[in-house]
């Protein structure tokens, strides 16, 4: 089932594909562009920070880029699939 | 080295030491002029020195 | 010299990480200069390399960047010298594009947009050893149609490639004698971002015959460092054995430095007759300089560190768990990096706030960086600690002069920040600056690359104490020794006072004592005090010249450390102590800032600020020592 969800939004583990790339600046939105946050990418969330789970950690684009999830909620992202049994401490 | 002439260097150093400083801190004042004058006596490459350190050509 | 004769200048551009350096190394070894460029603070690194057929190549190493639209002051001048825009300074006439092989995807976008220059181009695919063991197979022929532009497969770490690489540069060079014009270069936006990020997913499908597996290990690895308690851990223990390391590494070689100085010293002392010049270069350059020469052990050790942590990719996962703690105070995670250089001496830390994208968020950092207990402070905290605070257990395994001292380093590790804090939230305000980072796969640090870098810092250091702790220390011997005093006056065995009672500093010492009198200073601290805000170090030599001690450092500081501990309250003492911490005593720092900055107005608001920090706490330090103890 496609969900839309905020990039801000994933929990470790999730899988989505980012569907809009809208920050709250113009040039945050050329940053995320650049560094590989595209339309169509395929997203990861790898990791987590261990002080609240932020920032996070995400792969794509073949790189492990790392931002707040303040500022991932400017990325739309549909869930690819739901994660099986990720404990809600992980 | 004499007593005396200790104390001569020692102040000559002392005093280059002063104008150095003070060179270093009004650069910004001095330097426009100083390359001028360079320049218009054609030493051009000194003026490029001066200005820029050693890389220039 | 002729146009056509005199050596072309190319220039390595890429992606932070994708081993431009490494392959700068590789073609220039050690022929490699490192300079600024005019009017800014970012670092220029220029190499030669020597072609098969006798003529010489520059190169100039580039700032990393993701795309020629700048978010950081490194950044820009990577944009600014392929545009040309550097004054004195011609743009490069041919360019090597690095990308690392095994991301293409998103290498490749910097790619395209340095083709657009319209300059002569070569693409270097490096780390090609990595992609291939990756799965990694390429149809190198068909990406260099696609592209437009020769490319070269190589392996920096390895040196391979590097003369099919020069040979490439060359025939670029041949098929474009003349520098084209180059294309006006406009700002992109998102569409055109896009539009560069879709052609290079159409290059790269029509060049891949089969695409890599990621890597694992940085994965694996990654489960433990960031591992929500174990990453802390990892951290925390690196951390320590790092501060651990410094001292405890660096104490040896440090006695053979401060042994060399002595003897260096007495040998130009059994050089010249006794008389002022003898004692300028013995009491005043050597021992002047060689205070600071003790110090290049630790710098250098905490900067290996630094260097391998950063080159192996861990110190991004360190910015990226500090991440919330600096954000907490409104600085950016990476400030986490300066702060940390700043434990040695935060000159190299100010210097490494230029990967700071955010000018105020750099500033900040710049600001509070002199407050992290840096190496220079450590002299006088081990010579009063040492003297005042009783060498007794005092929890567990632990002893109150090693508590004490781990205290003053947590002193100085929450003073930057509570500053930093403070600051973004009045002076420096502005929106938290926005975290977009990348975790770089790991690698093994390259020995070469740490090397050369330690070379380099070490030449700056030496450099700095060459020429202004060196006129420095010439000054302050001046004003310590003149005016002599009169024949007639009793010497300090006479019970009289000291020499230093009657020169320049020693005037200066009486006139401001009024103002050091509340902090529990008298005039003899007031002396001391003066060199002392030249260069930290010194401050324990000039209180040894002022209380007329002789003899080498060690002896000093034994005999000093007796001494100060009969003539002053523990209320003096711990005052000195707070107002060591906070108080601005380093010419070097302020003129770093003053060169990083750009300007006089932010190097006096830190002299001033601190001072008055200084003033203030070391004020409340004494009365409140004095009130509990009743000490006077």
């Amino acid at each position: 089932m496609k969900k839309t969800m905020t990039l801000g939004e994933l929990k470790k583990g999730m899988r989505a594909r980012i569907t809009a790339v809208n920050a709250a600046t113009d040039e945050m939105t050329r940053s995320f562009l650049e560094i590989g946050i595209l339309e169509g990418s395929p997203v990861r969330v790898v990791h987590q920070a261990p002080l609240g789970g932020d920032p996070i950690a995400v792969e794509v684009r073949g790189a492990l880029i790392a931002l707040r999830r303040q500022e991932a909620a400017g990325i739309d992202v549909e869930l690819l699939h739901e994660p099986h049994a990720e404990g809600p401490e992980s | 080295m004499t007593a005396s002439a200790q104390e001569l260097s020692v102040f000559g150093i002392v005093a280059a030491i002063l104008v150095w400083w003070a060179l270093k801190l009004t650069r910004p004042l001095w330097l426009p002029s100083v390359t001028g004058w360079l320049l218009r006596h054609g030493r051009v490459k000194w003026a490029m020195r001066l200005r820029f350190g050693k890389r220039c050509h | 010299m002729s146009a056509t004769d005199a050596p072309k200048m190319i220039a390595l551009a890429g992606l932070p990480n994708c081993g431009k350096t490494s392959l700068f190394n590789a073609l220039t070894g050690s022929r490699q200069k490192v300079a600024n460029y005019p009017g800014v603070t970012v670092e220029r690194k220029e190499g030669a390399i020597g072609l098969p057929d006798g003529r010489t190549l520059r190169v100039l190493d580039l700032p990393g960047t993701y795309s020629l639209d700048a978010r950081t002051p490194d950044e820009a001048i990577t944009r600014d010298v392929l545009l040309g825009k550097i004054q004195g300074e011609d743009p490069p006439v041919a360019l090597v594009a690095v990308a690392d092989a095994t991301n293409l995807e998103r290498n490749l976008g910097l790619v395209l947009e340095l083709r657009d220059l319209n300059v002569p181009l070569v693409l270097a695919l490096n780390m090609m050893d990595l992609a291939r063991k990756r799965g990694l197979e390429l149809d190198l022929v068909r990406l260099s149609v696609e592209l437009g532009i020769p490319v070269v497969p190589t392996v920096a770490v390895k040196n391979l490639g590097l003369n099919e690489l020069l040979a490439a540069v060359d025939e670029a060079l041949r098929a474009n004698p003349a520098a084209a014009p180059r294309t006006e270069w406009k700002r992109s936006d998102s569409a055109s971002v896009r539009a560069r990020f879709s052609e290079v997913d159409r290059v790269l499908k029509a060049s891949t015959k089969k695409s890599g597996t990621p890597a694992l290990w940085t994965e694996r690895l990654d489960r433990i460092f960031l591992h929500p308690v174990l990453g802390f851990v990892v951290l925390a223990s690196v951390l320590a054995f790092m501060f651990q390391a410094i001292f405890s590494w660096a104490s040896i070689p440090q006695d053979w430095i401060e042994q060399g100085v002595a003897a260096f010293g007495s040998w130009v002392g059994s050089l010249l007759a006794d008389g002022p010049l003898k004692s300028l270069l013995v009491d005043g350059v050597i021992a002047g300089v060689g205070s600071v020469l003790v110090f290049l052990p630790q710098i250098l050790i905490l900067f290996s560190f630094i260097l391998v942590l950063e080159d192996s990719g861990y110190l991004a996962r360190a910015a990226f768990i500090m991440d919330r703690v600096m954000g907490g105070v409104g600085l950016h995670g990476r400030a986490f990096i300066p702060l940390l250089s700043s434990f040695a001496c935060a000159i190299p830390g100010i210097l490494s706030t230029r990967t700071i994208a955010n000018p105020r968020d750099r500033l900040a950092t710049i600001l509070v960086a002199p407050l992290t207990t840096c190496s220079a402070r450590l002299p006088v905290y081990t010579l009063l600690v040492g003297a005042f605070i009783p060498d007794q257990p005092f929890f567990g395994p632990f002893r109150m002069q090693g508590a004490v001292l781990f205290g003053l380093y947590l002193a100085g590790t929450i003073a930057p920040l509570t500053m930093a804090w403070l600051f973004r939230r009045t002076i420096l305000r502005g929106p938290k600056p926005p975290l977009l980072m990348e975790l770089p796969t790991y690698k093994l640090p390259s020995l070469k690359g740490v090397l050369l870098g330690l070379i380099e810092r070490a030449k700056i250091f030496l450099r700095r104490a060459g020429t202004v702790i060196l006129s420095l220390s010439v000054l302050v011997w001046f004003l310590s020794s003149y005016p002599a005093p009169p024949a007639t006056a009793p010497g300090p065995a006479e019970g009289g006072a000291p020499a230093i009672h009657y020169s320049y500093a020693g005037r200066l010492g009486h006139a401001v004592e009024p103002l050091l009198k509340p902090l529990g200073f008298d005039w003899r601290v007031g002396i001391a005090l003066i060199p002392g805000f030249a260069a930290r170090e010194v401050m324990v030599s000039a209180l040894g010249t002022v209380y007329a001690l002789e003899g080498d450092e060690t002896q000093v500081e034994k005999a000093l450390g007796e001494r100060l501990a009969v003539s002053w309250s523990l209320a003096t003492a711990l005052s000195l102590i707070v107002w060591y911490i906070f108080a601005p005593q380093c010419l070097s720092t302020l003129a770093v800032v003053r060169r990083e900055t750009n300007t006089w107005k932010w190097p006096l608001f830190l002299l001033g600020y601190m001072t008055a920090l200084a003033y203030v706490a070391s004020f409340a330090t004494f009365h409140l020592v004095g009130w509990l103890w009743g000490s006077a």
